[in-house]
C-alpha cells in the first residue's frame, strides 16, 4: 500500500504541493492527473524521498520512505517522467548492473526485453526515444517491486508498446501491487486504472474511484475527456 | 557499495581510460627528450636557449614556481618541478572535477542521477562511493602517468635518469594535492547540487594557492596561505626530502574536511534534478 499524508513540499518560488493525502491499495492501480506543474512529480519524487518536505508521512507499504529508504526502496519501482539513462552502456549491461545493485537477476529484465521488442544489444544513445523508454520501465520492474510509482510512463511509446506495457501492470496489479502513475491524459487512465486523483496548482481537486468519474459524465451526457475539461475548469484548488 | 562502485566505473569508463592514458602518452616525452643527446640538444638545450629571457623575468619564474632555471631543463627538474609540482596537478584536479560532476552535480542536472537515486542506497553510501571513486581516480591517474612516463627510464639508456621510489613518493603527493581540489569541487557540487559551485569553488581554490605559491615571495598573505593552508605550499621538495609527515596530513586534512563539508550538504537537501 502507498500512503501520502498531508504532504506539502514548497519549492524556493513557492510552487510545490500542499496538503496532498493520497493512498493506493494493495492490487490497486491510481491514475494520478493534472497538467504540466500540477504537482505529479513533485508529489512522486517527494514520496522517493528525492525532495525534502516540510511536512508529511509518506510510506509504501507500512515503510516510511524518508526515515527507511534503503528498505523502502527495496520494494519500489519508480520511474521518472524524464528518464535519462547513461548514454553509452547497453540495455543490458545497465539491466545488470541494475539488477547487481538490487541484488536480482537479470533474467525478469531479458524477458520483459523480448517482450517490448527492445534490442538489449544497442547502447542507449542509439536508442530511439520510445525505446530508451521501454528502458526505462524495464530497469524500473526489474526487480518485482510491490510498488510502483510510474510518472507518465507512456510517454514515447507507440499504441502497440503501449498495450504490451498495460499488460504488465495488469501482471503487477494481479500480484498484488499498489500502482501509482501519472499522466496527462484521462483517455490513457481509463486503460488501465481503478480510481484516480487530480491535481490542480499543487492541490488535490478530486480522488474517487473511476467508475464514479465515468457514471457522472454519462448521466451529464458528455464525452469522457470533456467531461474532465469542464470539471477541471470549474474547479478551484 | 561495491555494485554502486562498478556503476561509477562502468559509466564514465571512456572518460576514465583517456584521462588515464593520453596524458601519459604525452608525458613520457619529457623522459624521451633525453633518449640521446642530438634529441636533448633539439628538444632540450635549444628550449634552454630560446627561453633564455624568460629567466630574467621575476614575475614568470615566479609564476611557474620555478626558483632554478636551470634545473628545470634536467630530466628531475622537469617531472618534479614542471610536471609533479604544477601541471599534474592541475590535471588531476580538472580531471577529478569533470569525473565526479559527471556522476554527481552534473547528472543531478542532466537527469542520470535520478536512476541512482531510485536504488536502495542512502545518501550516505552514494556520497561515501562517490568521495572513494574521487580519491582514487584522482591517486590512480596519477600513478599511472608516471609509472608510464618512468618506462623508457627504465628500459632505455638515457642520458639523465630518476630513482623509482622517491618519483613516487613525489608522485603521491601530487596526487593528493590535486585531489584535494577535485574533492573540493566535488564536495560543493555534492552539497548544492549544482556543477557551476564544483567548477568555481575547485578550480578557484587550485587558482588561488597556485598565485600563493608562486607569488609568496612578495606579499605576506600569500606567504601565509603557501605555508599554512595551501597543498602546493605542502607540496615541497618530496623527490630530494621525502615524504613529511606534516605536509601530508595538511593535504588529507584539507580533504577530509572538503569532504565532510559536502556530505552534510548532500545529505540535507533536496536533489537538483530537472
Amino acid at each position: 500500500m502507498i500512503e501520502i499524508s498531508n504532504l506539502t513540499m514548497r519549492y524556493k518560488n513557492g510552487k510545490g504541493v500542499g496538503d496532498i493525502n493520497l493512498a493506493v491499495d494493495n492490487g490497486e492501480v491510481k491514475g494520478l492527473l493534472g497538467p504540466n506543474g500540477a504537482g505529479k512529480s513533485t508529489t512522486m519524487r517527494s514520496l522517493m524521498g528525492f525532495l525534502k518536505s516540510s511536512e508529511g508521512h509518506l510510506s509504501v507499504e507500512g515503510i516510511n520512505t524518508l526515515e527507511n529508504p534503503v528498505e523502502a526502496k527495496t520494494i519500489i519501482g519508480y520511474l521518472p517522467g524524464d528518464p535519462q539513462l547513461p548514454q553509452n552502456l547497453t540495455s543490458k549491461s545497465l539491466f545488470k548492473l541494475g539488477a547487481d545493485m538490487r541484488g536480482m537477476s537479470i533474467d525478469y529484465a531479458m524477458d520483459l526485453a523480448e517482450k517490448f521488442d527492445l534490442d538489449v544489444n544497442s547502447t542507449i544513445k542509439e536508442l530511439s526515444k520510445g525505446n530508451r523508454q521501454k528502458a526505462a520501465i524495464i530497469l524500473s520492474v526489474l526487480h518485482k517491486p510491490k510498488a510502483l510509482i510510474l510518472d507518465e510512463p507512456t510517454s514515447g511509446l507507440d499504441p502497440f508498446h503501449q498495450r504490451t506495457f498495460f499488460e504488465i501492470i495488469d501482471e503487477f496489479k494481479n500480484n498484488g501491487a499498489a500502482i501509482l502513475l501519472s499522466s496527462h491524459i484521462i483517455s490513457e487512465i481509463e486503460k488501465i486504472s481503478d480510481s484516480m486523483a487530480v491535481l490542480k496548482d499543487g492541490e488535490k481537486i478530486y480522488d474517487e474511484s473511476y467508475e464514479t468519474f465515468v457514471k457522472k459524465a454519462k448521466e451529464d451526457g458528455v464525452e469522457l475527456e470533456d467531461a474532465f475539461f469542464a470539471f477541471y475548469d470549474r474547479s478551484s484548488s | 557499495m561495491l555494485s554502486y562502485l562498478k556503476y561509477m566505473v562502468s559509466v564514465p569508463r571512456k572518460f576514465i581510460l583517456n584521462w588515464t592514458i593520453a596524458p601519459a602518452l604525452y608525458f613520457t616525452i619529457l623522459p624521451l627528450s633525453f633518449a640521446n643527446q642530438s634529441v636533448q640538444d633539439l628538444v632540450i638545450d635549444t628550449q634552454r636557449e630560446a627561453f633564455r629571457g624568460m629567466s630574467e623575468n621575476d614575475t614568470m619564474m615566479n609564476l611557474l614556481g620555478i626558483s632554478d632555471w636551470d634545473n628545470v631543463f634536467t630530466l628531475e627538474g622537469m617531472v618534479t618541478t614542471y610536471f609533479l609540482n604544477l601541471f599534474g596537478v592541475i590535471m588531476v584536479a580538472l580531471a577529478t572535477i569533470v569525473l565526479l560532476n559527471k556522476m554527481g552535480a552534473k547528472a543531478e542536472e542532466d537527469g542520470t542521477f535520478e536512476f541512482v537515486a531510485s536504488l536502495p542506497m542512502t545518501r550516505g553510501t552514494v556520497y561515501l562511493t562517490q568521495s572513494v571513486v574521487a580519491i582514487f581516480f584522482g591517486l590512480f591517474i596519477t600513478f599511472a602517468w608516471t609509472n608510464v612516463m618512468y618506462i623508457p627510464i627504465a628500459t632505455m639508456e638515457l642520458s639523465q635518469t630518476l630513482d623509482y621510489t622517491p618519483l613516487m613518493k613525489s608522485t603521491l603527493m601530487a596526487g593528493l594535492a590535486g585531489v584535494s581540489y577535485g574533492v573540493l569541487g566535488f564536495a560543493l557540487g555534492a552539497y548544492t547540487g549544482k556543477s557551476s559551485y564544483a567548477w568555481g569553488f575547485g578550480a578557484g581554490l587550485m587558482a588561488i594557492e597556485w598565485i600563493s605559491n608562486s607569488l609568496s615571495g612578495t606579499n605576506d598573505l600569500f606567504l601565509w596561505i603557501d605555508d599554512n593552508i595551501s597543498s602546493f605550499g605542502a607540496y615541497g621538495n618530496p623527490y630530494q626530502d621525502g615524504l613529511i609527515g606534516a605536509d601530508l596530513m595538511l593535504v588529507i586534512i584539507k580533504i577530509a574536511i572538503f569532504l565532510a563539508i559536502g556530505f552534510i550538504g548532500f545529505r540535507n537537501r533536496s536533489l537538483n534534478l530537472r
